[in-house]
């Protein structure tokens, strides 16, 4: 009984504290904070409600990500096009939290981040519903092409070999 | 006793969290409302400006575009910063003269002078457009207006000097338009290659899109200002002229 209260009143002051920071607001629908990187977890639960996982790996003080972050998760037609069809969240690529990667190997951030070859930040990383990683896109990415590849991803287009620069060129 | 001293401050403990949680749900509402009253666009601005004058109305529209472009300039300076700074830590990584990581070091420092100023621009556009529309704008500006789609017909009752401003104004439109749309083609093809290879500038290429895109904002804030400026010449509404546009 105490445990569930405090649990209700330590989660209503997180989810106000989350409302209050500047980095979710209209956003914070597809932005989630896991408990755990369990990402193999997140593929299940996130195509349970039939959507998609995108990774995004930043790190502190990168532009490319802070820009992402002020003008195109905000962005109405962005937010509403991967509130529909993705749940993302973050890892910091200079980070220790524990991290199961898509192949079930738990790991820290900063190893995950390694094994993925991100470098440049920001590196977004979409996986399948099965789990496998389908789309790879390293620095920002103005809103157009952010949504262009979430059309690209949800209808999964890269099963049939289209690649996703063919997929913007054709204007889908 | 114990039972009673443990109940009791869990009672406190709960009273202080559930004020707490009382108090960000107040402040958190409050946040939020600001922000979803901040004109995001300029029908908003010119909506929310209410009964002020057509001048009044003109006035902000023309800062609130600069801030568009000011908000750019400082992402594009955050860059240029990032940018210099990595040069200076390569530099040392790899063991470069003193004298050339001196000079490194000082562009940096001067990058991060001028971005100072920018920041500087863009608070003091705040504060500007603040004082002539009488609302808040201390929250980011998440995406520019829409460009026109259609350049308005020619029309004899717009005076002589906005006709040869609207005219000026679409042709650098179209023609930020057309470099912005292949600066964001050559980018996604970089960042393509750059996940093959390594072997791609990639920081060079993020940097011409950004520059590329407050180029674009500001010529959609030109041509949407002069629009607006023919529509109060003329007569016409002036919220339904940029609705429309």
């Amino acid at each position: 009984m105490l445990k569930t209260v405090m649990r209700a009143v330590i989660g209503a002051i997180f989810m106000c504290l989350m409302a209050l920071s500047p980095r979710v607001g209209v956003a914070a629908e597809f932005i989630i904070e896991p408990l755990d990187y369990d990402i193999p977890a997140e593929v299940e639960a996130a195509a349970e409600d039939g959507k998609n996982l995108v990774v995004m790996f930043g790190q502190n003080g990168c532009p490319y990500c802070d820009k992402m972050h002020k003008r195109v998760f905000p962005h109405p037609k962005v937010a509403a096009l991967y509130g529909e069809h993705f749940v993302m969240f973050e890892i910091n690529i200079k980070g220790d939290l524990e991290v199961v990667t898509h192949d079930g190997e738990a790991t820290t951030e900063k190893k995950y981040a390694s094994q993925m070859r991100a470098r440049a930040t920001p590196l977004f990383v979409f996986y399948g519903k099965d789990g496998k990683d389908v789309l790879r896109l390293t620095g920002y990415q103005e809103p157009g092409i952010f949504m262009t590849a979430a059309r690209y991803v949800s209808s999964e287009s890269y099963k049939d070999g289209t690649s996703f620069l063919s997929f913007v060129r054709s204007g889908k | 006793m114990r039972g009673e001293f443990l109940m009791s401050t869990f009672k406190r403990t709960f009273r202080t969290l559930a004020s707490a949680a009382v108090g960000m749900a107040i402040t958190a509402a409050v946040a939020f409302d600001a922000h979803a009253e901040m004109a995001q666009t300029d029908v908003a601005l010119v909506q929310q400006m209410g009964e002020a004058s057509n001048n009044k109305k003109l006035h902000a529209l023309e800062l609130y575009y600069d801030l568009h472009v000011s908000e750019l300039t400082v992402q594009s300076m955050s860059e240029r910063r990032t940018g210099a700074m990595f040069a200076v830590q390569r530099a040392k990584a790899a063991n470069k003269a003193p004298s050339v990581v001196a000079e490194l070091e000082q562009k940096a420092q001067q990058v991060n002078a001028e971005r100072a100023e920018k920041v500087k621009d863009n608070q003091n556009l705040r504060v500007k457009l603040g004082e002539i529309s009488g609302l808040d704008f201390s929250d980011p500006l998440v995406m520019v207006p829409d460009a026109p789609l259609d350049m308005p017909m020619a029309s004899s009752s717009v005076p002589a000097d906005l006709a040869a401003a609207q005219k000026q104004a679409w042709a650098a439109l179209i023609a930020a338009q057309n470099a912005w749309q292949q600066e964001r083609l050559t980018l996604l093809d970089a960042q393509q290659r750059y996940d093959d290879t390594r072997d791609v500038p990639i920081g060079d290429h993020l940097r011409a899109m950004t520059k590329a895109e407050t180029t674009y904002a500001q010529a959609i804030g030109a041509c949407r200002l002069i629009e607006a400026k023919i529509a109060v010449a003329t007569g016409k509404p002036l919220l339904e002229v940029l609705s429309a546009l």
